[in-house]
């Protein structure tokens, strides 16, 4: 199934992918980002608020955004 | 703000039409028309021979009539081609998707404002704490006549509830100076959400944003958020124009801090004085007293003595008078005795 993926951590990368069938919020977030705490994240499906063990769906809309951005002076 | 659902929906479309502005429209498109009705022909002719059974000219006519068709259908792909959307629009949010950022964003700020007379689309954050330090609310507006898919950005952030640092008021925020944040590390997605129209996205970010603290590269810190008051005359000082006097370590501004003339150590008023001799500063550590008036002088003027230029000043005076008085008054050496006037003394 193909879903829309919004990474926001780094150059706030945007795709639709493929991922099979039965992928849950918590599967995907380990693929995407890796050994990171999910805490550090706030990730939404269809920008609402998630358990981890949610199952994707097809067309879902799933953002990845930091908690933590760090700006800069210039 | 609770926007209602029918605005959000025309607020939605409004935004929708900044990202797609319309285009001047093809006026005529030049279908392959001939081509086709000379297909048209060459298949009721193939018919025809095929029905009478004239096969070579059947076979020469299936030829031809492919060789058209494959023509044909390149024609009509680059036809098809002048309609496809441009790359950057494949990404572009719909006005379901603006809508639904819009739906979103409510649930997420406490305070959501659309403003179509100044076409700007705003949030609230709540108050902003970092480190100990107050900031207050943080107001996050978009300017809609600004967007555009190539990413460029008119934003502001504003204080509601100001609490500037204490040397720079324009400074709201460790990383906002005149409404204007920077964007470190956000710079990328802010980038991106922007050029796709994705609302909601942007605001988060942008919201995360203020919620960090980068002590690395901040345009105050917030160590010296409320500044640090100079213990000689009291002024709030920055963190690069502050001294520390190296005999009491009082902290001191740029106009109370003098150099040690001698070990060029960096002091406060009180722990300097002025060489009599000299006029110069230093520091106490480096002022002796002089042996005979004990008034307090540098090194340099001190002879080898310890006495200061004034008293090197008055020995040197009474040396004089002694030598003055001594050709005067000769003494008792009798064995020096001048004759009469004209002659001199010359040692026996």
């Amino acid at each position: 199934m193909k879903i829309l993926l919004i990474n926001n951590d780094g150059g706030g990368y945007a795709d639709y992918v493929e991922v099979p069938d039965g992928t849950t919020v918590a599967q995907l977030f380990e693929r995407q980002i890796g050994s990171s705490k999910p805490s550090d994240y706030l990730i939404r499906v269809n920008r609402q608020p998630c358990p981890a063990d949610q199952v994707l769906q097809d067309g879902d809309r799933i953002s990845i955004t930091p908690t933590k951005i760090e700006g800069a002076a210039r | 703000m609770i926007v209602d659902n029918k605005l959000c929906l025309r607020w939605a479309s409004v935004i929708y039409d900044h990202y797609h502005p319309v285009r001047p429209m093809q006026a005529t498109v030049a279908l392959p028309s001939p081509a086709w009705q000379r297909c048209e022909l060459l298949s009721r002719r193939l018919r025809r021979v095929s029905e009478r059974g004239w096969r070579l000219a059947a076979a020469r006519l299936q030829r031809e009539l492919r060789e058209l068709l494959h023509r044909l259908v390149m024609d009509l792909t680059a036809i098809e081609c002048q309609f496809e959307p441009h790359p950057q629009e494949r990404l572009a949010a719909s006005v379901q998707d603006i809508h639904a950022d819009l739906k979103a964003l409510q649930q997420e700020f406490d305070e959501v404002s659309l403003d179509r007379r100044q076409d700007t689309i705003s949030v609230t954050t709540e108050p902003i704490e970092l480190d100990g330090v107050y900031l207050g609310n943080f107001e996050i507006r978009l300017a809609l006549h600004e967007l555009t898919t190539d990413g460029s950005r008119r934003y502001r952030v504003i204080a509601t509830d100001p609490h500037p640092a204490a040397i720079n008021e324009s400074v709201t925020h460790p990383h906002v100076q005149d409404e204007t944040v920077c964007e470190g590390d956000g710079r990328g997605p802010i980038t991106q959400a922007l050029s796709n129209g994705r609302l909601f996205d942007f605001f988060v970010i942008v919201a995360n944003l203020l919620r960090t603290y980068n002590s690395g590269s901040p345009y105050v810190s917030l160590e010296d958020w409320h500044g640090v008051e100079c213990s000689d005359c009291g002024a709030t000082m920055a963190a690069d124009d502050r001294w520390s006097c190296e005999k009491c370590q009082a902290e001191i501004c740029d106009g109370c801090s003098a150099r040690c003339s001698h070990c060029d150590s960096m002091c406060c008023v009180g722990c300097v004085r002025c060489c009599p001799g000299c006029d110069e500063h230093h520091c106490c550590e480096c002022l002796n007293a002089c042996s005979k008036c004990e008034s307090d002088s540098c090194p340099a003027c001190l002879d080898e003595n310890e006495l200061c230029p004034d008293c090197q000043d008055q020995d040197m005076e009474t040396n004089d008078d002694e030598l003055v008085a001594c050709e005067i008054d000769p003494g008792a050496d009798a064995s020096v005795q001048p004759h009469r006037l004209g002659e001199t003394v010359v040692p026996a």
